[in-house]
């Protein structure tokens, strides 16, 4: 919670700034990424944990904040360990 | 997508539904341990979710532990198919023997195609095949192709060349037949040439013996037309018996006559048919419908044979043969006088070529015909060629041969 505070103000993480510094895909540093296919599925490498899993909303921790994900007929199609797959109609996507 | 699939499908997958708690931890705590869960769908109070059949026991000992009742809704896939079968032994049993017998009629040749034949049968081939062991039923590598077909060349000399290809099942044998040879006197036997038919000499080409004709002169067939005995103007000198050779060219005459009608004979097939099909079970054939012996006045009788093959080539060894009977009439249609005529000059140059010897020029011709009743008329087609009219001759039977150089008669 305290990375994502200083996300929302504009702070970069250490493993932001590594990655930056030496040109490295960030998400080998932890940091999460997020591949959207269209408006019906987005795919999320990198995230901690369901906060919340519902056919309108679903909600996920990540290292550095929090993704809510809104719409209607929202599941999951695959998760992994460290990659989750979310299919239906994508409405909303917020970072808190 | 179709990898995940399949790769779903050999690791057997569970679909169930969990009810009892917050599904968010359930699949918090799933994942925490490493398993792969797919297709979540939320229920009112549950989810419904499918994973791999090998994670069910941590599946359902993570659901005991925290209090969630999980009911299996379906079960897919390689093991569980492979967990049902377990017990039928008399199925398991067959599917194994069946197999079996599939991998071992696999090493026997069920088939022999032959290709590339034209005047020798293929059943003529067959048999020297079959001669040297090579027929259907054989074990397939037990033959060194190569012997077998030098074993089969110096069986049947009307064969040039012979190739043998096994292709699953199957043995191709393609073959190359000899062309004839001319009938010829070898160049070391003295001989004559002389006319086989009779004309008018035109042309004379004379490179070895003595010239008997001259151009102009009218030759009767099995007159003499170069003599391979050559006489020496010098006394006590010996006569020469030599191979004649040279080519003589004559004018010569044929006259064809033939009738026609102007009619034409078609072949209708009537629509009746009948059909018998056998089986081919391996070199056995088993009738499946009895035949009746020709139960058409006229009919033709068309096979066709179906392989059972596994892929392209792979045949099995069984066929199913359909013989269908099919029944015909002629018909006869009325013909336009100018088609009677072509059909008559063709038929009557065709019965001319036949006569022909192979080295020949067209002089002029002429087709003349004349009616001979309503339907029919009377052609007739004469014909004047310049051809090589000489062939060669060896000397009867107590004539001493020599290679050509002169020897005493």
């Amino acid at each position: 919670m305290r990375n994502a505070k200083k996300n929302n103000s504009g702070k970069l993480s250490f493993g932001e700034k590594a990655a930056e510094a030496l040109e490295l895909p960030k998400e080998m540093f932890g940091m999460p990424k997020a591949v959207i296919y269209g408006r019906r599925e987005i795919s999320i490498e990198n995230f901690d944990s369901i906060l919340e899993f519902g056919e309108m909303k679903i909600r996920l921790k990540t290292k550095t904040y929090h993704l809510t994900i809104m719409g209607s007929r929202l599941n999951i199609k695959n998760i992994s360990p460290d990659m989750i797959r979310i299919s239906g109609e994508i409405a909303n996507i917020e970072f808190t | 997508m179709i990898f995940d699939r399949l790769a779903n499908f050999f690791r057997g997958s569970l679909r169930i539904r969990v009810e009892g708690g917050s599904v968010e931890k359930f699949l918090n705590i799933c994942t925490y341990h490493g398993m792969e869960i797919r297709n979540v769908h939320k229920l009112e109070n549950g989810a419904v979710l499918q994973f791999s059949w090998m994670d069910w026991k941590e599946v359902r000992r993570i659901a005991k532990d925290n209090d969630y009742q999980c009911t299996i809704i379906t079960k897919r896939g390689l093991p569980v198919t492979a967990g049902r079968m377990k017990k039928r032994y008399f199925f398991i049993a067959g599917l194994l023997c069946c197999g079996l017998f599939f991998a071992a009629s696999a090493q026997f040749i069920w088939a022999i195609e032959v290709n590339g034949n034209e005047t020798i049968s293929a059943e003529e081939i067959l048999e020297d095949l079959e001669s040297v062991g090579f027929k259907e039923g054989v074990y397939k590598n037990k033959f060194d192709l190569a012997l077998l077909k030098e074993e089969v060349l110096l069986r049947n000399d009307k064969l040039a060349w012979i190739w043998v290809d096994i292709v699953g099942n199957k043995a191709v044998v393609n073959v190359k037949e000899k062309s004839p040879i001319p009938e010829m006197v070898p160049d070391d036997v003295p001989c004559d040439i002389i006319a086989q038919k009779m004309g008018i000499i035109q042309k004379k080409v004379v490179k070895n013996g003595r010239s008997m004709i001259e151009v102009g002169d009218t030759v009767f067939p099995g007159d003499l037309l170069v003599a391979g005995t050559i006489d020496s103007e010098t006394e006590g000198v010996p006569t020469r018996l030599v191979h004649a050779s040279g080519e003589v060219y004559a004018r010569t005459w044929y006259e064809k006559t033939g009738e026609f009608t102007l009619t034409k004979e078609y072949k209708v097939y009537t629509g009746r048919e009948q059909k018998y099909c056998r089986l081919k079970l391996y070199g056995y054939e088993i009738p499946l419908s009895r035949k009746e012996s020709n139960p058409y006045a006229h009919f033709d009788v068309v096979t066709e044979k179906k392989d059972l093959k596994v892929g392209e080539d792979h045949y099995l060894g069984i066929s199913l043969i359909i013989e269908t009977v099919r029944e015909y009439e002629f018909v006869e249609v009325p013909m336009s006088l100018e088609d009677a005529l072509e059909k008559a000059q063709n038929a009557l140059r065709a019965e001319i070529e036949k006569e022909l010897s192979l080295t020949y020029e067209e002089v002029k011709s002429d087709f003349t015909y004349e009616m001979a009743g309503e339907d029919t008329i009377v052609a007739k087609l004469k014909g004047e060629f310049i051809e090589q009219i000489g062939i060669t001759q060896p000397f009867e039977s107590g004539v001493i041969e020599n290679n050509g150089d002169g020897e005493d008669l």
